[in-house]
């Protein structure tokens, strides 16, 4: 039963992990039809940016999250002036190809920048573990989850309940119904990406102490992503959180109970069986396809 | 007509250049680019009737290369085949296993057919890896003697090249001819609206089956063709890295065309050569050379081509239809 | 009349909404028929039934006795049902000439090698394949777009190659999903000439059309929809004065026409 627990919080705090990266990655595709394969890159970007901030600067850790996040915005920004913009409306591999090139060329700027060996980030808390009851827990795992449920929470009423969230939902759905509404569309793109982003560094600030920084960890990341975003249901954003939790809990489960030794075979084994089962996800998008 | 007649010039002085690179290929590290440039250009160019012509997304594509590989090197190395039959056996399981993945095909679309194909090339990749028995596992497979034919060696660089050019003007031809024929046709039509395409009678089910089937066939073949040239081969190498460089080849040359694999294919191997001065900087400016042709030019170099063609050709064309 | 195709009680339900319900008609070699309804009346469902884009939920549709439903829009193109499109679905990527061909494919029998290694049989077919497609393109009046891109083609123009497209399979029974949307009053004229030349040479018309003057002038028969029902069914002449239909239909166009 312990052990039961114990696999159940690190799958949970790695599914929060995965659920992160997934809404971010399902945000530019719901608001923009932009798929954006660097996207790992920004989660990769915000993990330095933490080891920037607090360990070679030596800056207070609220700080260094804060700067982190600010700093993937300003990626984001810069993607969407270089990358977004000149994409919209594109074929789906044009934005593949543009955006893994630029993925490419980010991950070789990170070892340029800070070298090839791998850096470590702090956590608020320590390193030690907290008893409670009869299983042991680092607090950073409960501080991901904490931040999960308030930040996905939060994001959920901002849409539904907001005009702004409204008005960006609307965007999401029809940009040109929107734009005659008057809603300002370029505006509204904007902030999904830097949404976006700024969950980028929020993830790859909380992951960063549970493994140590490279330059491919956010490809790693992605992979889960990915199959979180095909589990959930492509560009759905509930999809994408509930499919993240999924894919972080089976893969705990499956390394505990199977073999460890094919964890990496988990997520993919899911995209298949879940895709074969149901073609579109578990929580599909209606299209109608009008002839 | 005469648009035609061009295009067989073309193709001839391309054919000529490439008999005589040997010549100037002089050193066998050289020889060693042009070999694995036309190994890929062969996989680009099977690839390319999957994402070109047929418009189906699949990242499951280097997964076919490494099973071509594998079985190839397994036969002929461990259980003595000659490497014909290593060639055959792997276009015939590479093109099996492509028709199996097709199955699932049929029904998922879209994004989902896309990742469902990353998901099922990762899974294969990886157990190959685990049959250790088979492969060698993640050590590699070492020791895969050159190809020899009928007591014919390929062993020295420049036979092995004029084979592997032999292997692609084959292909080529193959993709050249296909595309004049109903079953070119109908590959293009499910790309530009399946429901058109099933619509007007095309058994879309089918064709996609098709298009995934001797597409896999053609990296059965290249996958073959590589174990023999490279004589070492490992899981690692057929990772989803190179599943990204075999895509950036495709668009960057020009999906949907004939030649564009081939450049896209050429540019890709040789870039590293040529930007080698530049060290360190080379992935970024690899990456940012992918990121700019995307945004400029996204039916690739081949497409840009034939649009500044097109457009000389359709002012003479409105001319003519004037009279 | 001996029916060529025959619609019984036809039914199709999206999400608890009917879009047809229970429709039966029938249709003689030769005839040109109406399909006419306002706006989100099942016209469109009904086409998408017919060509097996849509599974019917209930009901039979038999052209020459042998059942369609079920079957795949491959399979139906193949039995003789051909249509065009009310959205377009041209192949930008092939010629014009091309487009009709891949009309043509499901009566072309060449396995893939016998076209890659030009063996006589394959090249004679595709030979006559051409020659069909450049006389259909001929009559819709395509001839000099042969081999330009479609993108080249007006819309009107890409609404005509659609129908030469439908013509290169052979149909028994030829579906114009709004063939004159787009088009110019000659351009329809010169349409509405040709679907009667078609139904001389004994194949059958379904036309749905909002231009009026159009369908009426034009079909022998016409069945009226409305909220997925059939209201009214008879020639020209007897749907102008019909109550229900004019109720349903003309009466608001004859409204906004006063206006």
């Amino acid at each position: 039963m312990e052990t039961f627990l114990q696999v159940l919080l690190s799958g949970a705090t790695m599914g929060c992990i995965y659920a992160f990266v997934a809404l971010g990655f399902t945000l530019t595709i719901a608001a923009a039809g932009v798929v954006n394969f660097a996207y790992s890159e920004w989660v990769t970007f915000g993990s330095y940016f933490g080891v920037t901030f607090a360990v070679i600067l030596g800056w207070p850790l609220w700080l260094a999250l804060g700067a982190s996040i600010a700093g993937c915005i300003a990626i984001g920004w810069l993607f969407q002036l270089f990358v977004f913009t000149p994409l919209e409306g594109r074929h789906f591999l044009t934005s593949v190809s543009a955006t893994i090139g630029i993925a490419l060329a980010m991950q070789a700027l990170v070892t340029l920048l800070w070298g090839p060996y791998p850096l470590t980030l702090p956590t608020f808390f320590g390193s030690s573990a907290v008893q409670i009851g009869t299983i042991s827990v680092f607090p950073h795992n409960l501080l991901i989850i904490a931040l999960a449920v308030l930040i996905i929470g939060g994001l959920q009423l901002a849409l539904t309940r907001t005009s702004i969230g409204l008005r960006l939902q609307a965007t999401a759905q029809d940009p040109m119904a929107a734009r005659l509404m008057g809603i300002p569309v370029r505006r509204m793109r904007t902030l999904a990406y830097c949404l976006s982003a700024g969950i980028a560094g929020l993830s790859g600030f909380l992951v960063a102490p549970l493994f140590v920084v490279t330059n491919t960890m956010g490809f790693g990341l992605m992979l889960k992503g990915f199959a979180a975003t095909i589990v959930g249901g492509w560009g759905s954003l509930k999809g994408a959180v509930y499919g993240g939790l999924l894919v972080g809990l089976i893969e705990a489960l499956g390394a505990a109970y199977i073999s460890s030794e094919y964890k990496e075979l988990i997520a993919f084994a899911m995209i298949i069986v879940v895709l074969l089962v149901r073609p579109r996800g578990l929580f599909p998008e209606r299209i109608a396809e009008k002839l | 007509m005469r648009g035609a007649g061009n295009r067989y010039v073309f193709w001839a002085v391309a054919l000529a250049a490439a008999l005589a690179a040997p010549l100037a290929l002089t050193n066998n590290y050289q020889l060693g680019v042009a070999h694995q440039a036309l190994i890929f250009a062969l996989l680009a160019t099977g690839y390319n009737l999957l994402l070109g012509f047929t418009g189906l997304v699949s990242f499951g594509h280097i997964a076919l290369f490494a099973i071509g590989a594998y079985a190839s090197a397994i036969l002929v190395v461990t259980f003595g085949a000659p490497f014909l039959v290593g060639v055959g056996a792997a276009a015939i399981i590479a093109g099996l296993v492509g028709v199996v993945i097709a199955m699932p095909a049929l029904r998922i679309k879209g994004h989902y057919l896309t990742l469902l194909t990353l998901a099922l090339g990762e899974v294969i990749r990886l157990l190959i890896r685990s049959m250790e028995s088979l492969t060698h596992g993640s050590q590699g497979f070492s020791g895969i003697p050159r190809p020899e034919i009928f007591g014919m060696s390929f062993r020295a660089g420049v036979p092995l090249y004029y084979l592997l050019l032999f292997a692609l003007v084959l292909g080529v031809a193959f993709v050249w001819r296909i595309e004049a024929t109903r079953y070119g046709r109908a590959f293009k039509a499910v790309r530009d609206s399946e429901i058109g395409a099933e619509v007007c009678g095309v058994r879309t089910d089918h064709v996609k089956v098709l298009a995934f089937g001797v597409s896999a066939v053609f990296a059965g073949v290249a996958g073959s063709l590589y174990a023999h040239t490279m004589r070492f081969i490992s899981p690692e190498f057929f990772s989803l890295g190179l599943t990204i460089t075999l895509l950036a080849m495709v668009l960057i040359g020009g999906r949907g065309t004939v030649i564009g694999p081939i450049v896209g294919a050429i540019l890709l191997i040789s870039l590293p050569e040529w930007l080698r001065f530049v060290k360190d900087y080379y992935l970024i400016l690899f990456g940012l050379a992918i990121w700019l042709c995307a945004i400029a030019l996204p039916d690739g170099l081949a497409g840009a081509a034939a649009r500044l063609l097109q457009a000389r050709n359709s002012v003479r064309g409105r001319a003519s239809l004037r009279t | 009349m001996v029916e060529l195709l025959s619609v019984r009680d036809v039914g199709k339900t999206f999400g608890g909404l009917k879009a047809l319900d229970g429709v039966s008609f029938g249709l003689a070699k030769g005839e040109v028929l109406g399909l006419v309804g306002p706006n989100g009346s099942g016209k469109s469902t009904m086409i998408n039934v017919l060509s097996g884009v849509y599974r019917p939920d209930g009901g039979d549709v038999r052209l020459d006795g042998r059942s369609l439903v079920g079957a795949k829009p491959s399979a139906i193109a193949a039995a003789g049902l051909s249509r065009t499109f009310q959205n377009l679905q041209i192949f930008g990527g092939l010629s014009v000439r091309e487009n009709v061909l891949v009309g043509r494919d499901c009566r072309l029998r060449s396995g893939m090698l016998g076209g890659v290694f030009g063996l006589g049989g394959s090249l004679r077919e595709e030979r006559e394949a051409k020659s069909l497609a450049a006389d259909l393109l001929e009559k819709v009046g395509l001839a000099r777009f042969v081999d330009a891109p479609p993108s080249m083609l007006s819309y009107g123009q890409r609404r005509l190659l659609e129908v030469a497209r439908a013509l290169a399979a052979d149909p028994k029974v030829l579906m114009l999903d709004e063939p004159c949307a787009g088009q110019s009053q000659a351009e329809a004229d010169a349409l509405a000439v040709l679907i009667r030349a078609l139904a001389k040479t004994g194949i059958a018309v379904i036309v749905i059309e909002h231009n009026m003057r159009f369908v009426m002038n034009l079909v022998d028969r016409i069945v009226a929809l409305n909220f997925g029902r059939k209201i009214a069914e008879g020639t020209p002449e007897a749907i102008r004065g019909d109550e229900a239909v004019i109720e349903a239909y003309l009466g608001r166009r004859g409204h906004a026409e006063r206006r």
